[in-house]
């Protein structure tokens, strides 16, 4: 017994580590999503996208990560006869994308025509995609103190005995706080030894850059490609995602959305083979979001678009961004009708 | 089921509590019921292939005894169906895709057929366990087993039988056979053994597999590159297949069984035929007694002795995975240990007295960087690359690609340093070098009983804050 005690006692140096950070400035509150986490510091709700949606009074609403930087505002707005108003974010996923959607274009009392979102395959019936560790700092700058709704899909989705172990073990070790300023110290101190001081963040970037997917062996590309197959199965996640609240929030609040998943790395100006899987999913989508009359623009089908040429990873060249968007408009303008 | 998922931490807790509430005939058949349910936890139908193992096994050897006239014939019928379900499920695609390959290259191209079937997992364990047995009993090594549940529970044993120890019969089976009484230091010194495990699975292997996974998925790496995700495959198979072993022993142990030791710091070894008596040793030692000996040994003279040794390493190759580069393995090791016989003719290769004691850190840095150019090969499944690899000199890298080298080999090294303390330690640092032949090994076993409980309770925190996002399956479950 006194083993076991000494076993289950040492690791609570984290919480009074963490304590004892928090004691130097954070202040610890109740998550939004208590479905994940009992409580932990957060960042602000940033409100200013309110005021600019106010100023811009916009016609095109894009929202997404750095996917959707594949639109040139000025070219839509010259093109599409109207003011557009990106909400974009790097590093964020559908639970972010749905909370930008609630508590901006919502709250503001705007009235665009069109909201657009831009994402990757099954992003959005996966509402842990950029959801939790380093990526909820992001998502504090959205989320208001309480987040029932999506509180309520994360946790249709996470599973309740699970996580609630999870939930216990770091209520009382406090380990996802002490691993918030854990994780970078452990990352970046071999590469200050490496490269100094002034070259730590270069030598990260390299590395990250290093391991790009181009870079990869093609079968390790296939890989990562079946991996993705696991959450390609609309009908388990959809109703544990963002998407039918998106969905039911718009047509109540009388504004149209549209969805586009974008074309993903073109390999000789061809699409990357897509797997059976992927394409049932996908298949899947289109119909549901259809059915509940937003509109959906697959890339892929698109072979225009699969000449234009790429950047890094996924993105888009910034050449391509004009062309990009006008094609874009033209086939979205078939539903533009007042 | 797999060690590190809630859901064996549930079964294992409620099966345990009722296992020593139960009689021992009661132990036995809670054991077979619980083995399969782990066993068959995804796959149900593996089941009935470790039944078939257990069922064929248990009459041949019944039959052995009850007729010796006819003996042979009954071991011939183990080793068939044995070697069969082994040889089908995990060797089969191998087999029909260097036919097609061979017929292709003459300009013969026909359809193969095409065997759509996962792996069963531990298949190759359990298979070695029951044929050492029968192979025992034939040699009269070793009575029949009577009882058909007993039997079950020795075949099926579950903290065992994914990835080892491959347990012999004569120690495991009498085990199984006894009385077995509960223990609180038996039970101290599994739970130090768990958490010793579950942080080289955990915080080691882990994390240092995933530099290695990233490595090995690069079309052209550079050599620093290259040599820093080997470095990292040398630590996570050693983290994590130690691991599996160390949580086997410690789960058996809540049990009340004793499993043999798989590991003695293999990382130490100072030459080839070292490293064989500290890495994998229950396979090694099955190699050496089920095949190397009956082939002969060393007592039929020196070059059959290495022909039996060549034999021995290409099939140990083998057994690990359908695929050539484990062969060029087995070919590696067989080479070192053959040079090193040569070179130091039947003497020991570890004179650890004080005049070797400058030069035996050296011989240990040689045989690791050895270790390391086998572990590329047994990493490697892609011919082409393997060549690429192995051919890539020092200059083809840039200081860019020096610079990530580094810093994926630091990393690397700083998450392992715990491993590396605790080997020099066992190894090197405590009296007449006990802890290196203990029971305990693996576990600090030279520390006292507090000291053990905070570096347990070390191990729980790094567990916790360290463990990586991604967990990987246990290497050793894919052979």
């Amino acid at each position: 017994m006194v083993i076991a005690a000494i076993v289950l006692a040492v690791p609570l140096v984290w919480r009074w580590s963490w304590d004892w950070r928090a004691g130097s400035g954070a202040a610890i509150e109740p998550s939004y999503l208590p479905a994940l986490e009992l409580e932990r510091p957060r960042g602000p709700f940033a409100d200013h996208p309110i005021g600019f949606l106010h100023d811009v009074q916009p016609k095109f609403v894009t929202i997404g990560d750095s996917m959707a930087g594949r639109i040139d505002p000025d070219v839509l707005a010259a093109v599409g006869g109207g003011p557009v108003a990106p909400i974009l974010q790097n590093a964020t996923g559908s639970a972010y994308w749905y909370l930008v959607f609630h508590n901006y274009v919502l709250v503001s009392g705007v009235q665009p025509r069109w909201v657009i979102v831009f994402f990757r395959d099954t992003n959005m019936t996966d509402v842990m995609f950029r959801l939790d560790g380093p990526y909820r700092w992001k998502l504090d700058e959205v989320a208001q103190d309480t987040e029932p709704v999506l509180n309520a899909i994360v946790d249709r989705r996470v599973g309740g005995g699970r996580r609630s172990v999870h939930r216990r073990i770091d209520s009382v070790y406090r380990v996802e706080r002490t691993r918030e300023w854990l994780d970078p110290i452990l990352s970046r101190w071999p590469a200050r030894l490496v490269a100094g001081e002034a070259g730590t963040a270069r030598l990260l970037e390299r590395t990250n850059a290093a391991f790009d997917l181009p870079r990869l062996r093609p079968m390790q590309q296939a890989d990562m490609a079946a991996a993705d197959d696991a959450s390609a199965d609309f009908d388990r996640f959809v109703e544990a995602s963002v998407l039918p609240q998106l969905l039911d929030e718009a047509r109540d609040a009388g504004i149209r959305l549209c969805l586009v998943r974008v074309l993903r790395r073109t390999q000789a100006g061809e699409p990357a083979v897509e797997t059976p899987a992927l394409a049932r999913y996908t298949a899947d989508l289109r119909r549901y979001v259809e059915a509940r009359g937003a509109v959906y623009f697959d890339d892929r089908d698109d072979p225009e678009l699969a000449a234009l040429p790429y950047a890094d990873g996924d993105h888009v060249a910034r050449e391509a961004r004009a062309p990009y968007t006008r094609r874009f408009w033209q086939k979205l303008q078939a539903f533009d009708e007042p | 089921m797999i060690f590190h998922s809630l859901d064996f931490v549930v079964f294992f807790l409620i099966t345990t509590v009722i296992y020593w509430r139960l009689p021992h005939r009661g132990q036995n058949v809670l054991l077979v019921a619980a083995s399969y349910l782990f066993y068959g936890y995804v796959h149900p139908w593996f089941v009935a292939l470790i039944v078939a193992t257990t069922l064929t096994d248990y009459t041949v050897a019944r039959l052995i005894e009850s007729r010796p006239a006819q003996r042979r014939r009954w071991l011939a019928v183990s080793l068939t169906v044995n070697l069969g379900l082994l040889g089908f499920f995990k060797y089969f695609g191998f087999f029909v895709e260097n036919v097609h390959a061979a017929l292709a290259a003459v300009g013969w191209h026909v359809s193969m057929p095409v065997l759509h079937v996962v792996l069963p997992v531990g298949i190759s364990f359990y298979t070695f366990q029951a044929l050492a047995y029968t192979i025992d009993v034939y040699q009269g090594r070793l009575a029949a087993c009577r009882n058909l549940i007993d039997f079950a529970a020795f075949v099926s044993l579950y903290p065992q039988l994914v990835a080892g120890p491959i347990e012999r019969a004569t120690h495991l089976l009498p085990q199984v056979e006894q009385r077995r009484a509960w223990s609180w230091p038996h039970a101290r010194e599994a739970t130090f053994l768990i958490a010793w495990g579950f942080f080289k699975k955990l915080v080691v292997a882990d994390n240092v597999g995933l530099i290695a996974d990233k490595v090995f998925s690069l079309a052209e790496p550079g050599f620093t590159v290259l040599w820093a995700g080997v470095f990292a495959f040398a630590i996570q198979i050693y983290a994590d297949f130690s691991a599996y072993s160390d949580l086997a022993r410690g789960l058996a142990r809540w049990l009340g069984f004793d499993l043999v030791i798989n590991f003695r710091h293999p990382y130490m070894a100072t030459g080839p035929v070292d490293f064989w008596r500290r890495w994998h040793i229950s396979l090694s030692t099955w190699f050496r007694d089920y095949v190397y000996i009956p082939l002969g040994g060393s007592r039929r003279g020196p070059t059959r002795a290495l022909v039996n040794l060549w034999i021995t390493f290409l099939v140990s190759g083998l057994w690990h995975g359908a695929n050539w580069n484990y062969v060029l393995w087995g070919a590696w090791h067989g080479t070192l240990v053959t040079v090193s016989r040569l070179v130091t003719g039947r003497r020991r290769e570890t004179p650890r007295s004080d005049a070797w004691a400058i030069v035996e850190p050296l011989r240990v840095l040689a045989m690791f960087v050895l270790t390391c150019i086998g572990w590329l090969i047994f990493r490697e499944t892609d011919m082409h690359m393997l060549w690429r690899d192995l051919t890539l000199s020092p200059w083809d890298t840039t200081i860019g690609d020096r610079q990530i080298g580094g810093y994926l080999f630091l990393t690397a090294a700083a998450y392992s340093l715990p491993l590396w303390i605790h080997d020099i330690w066992s190894v090197y640092g405590t009296p007449e070098r006990a802890a290196e032949t203990s029971p305990a090994a693996g576990a600090w076993g030279g520390w006292p009983t507090m000291g053990r409980a905070l570096l347990a309770g070390v191990a729980l925190a790094a567990i916790l804050v360290l463990r990586s996002r991604q967990s990987l399956d246990f290497i050793y479950f894919q052979f």
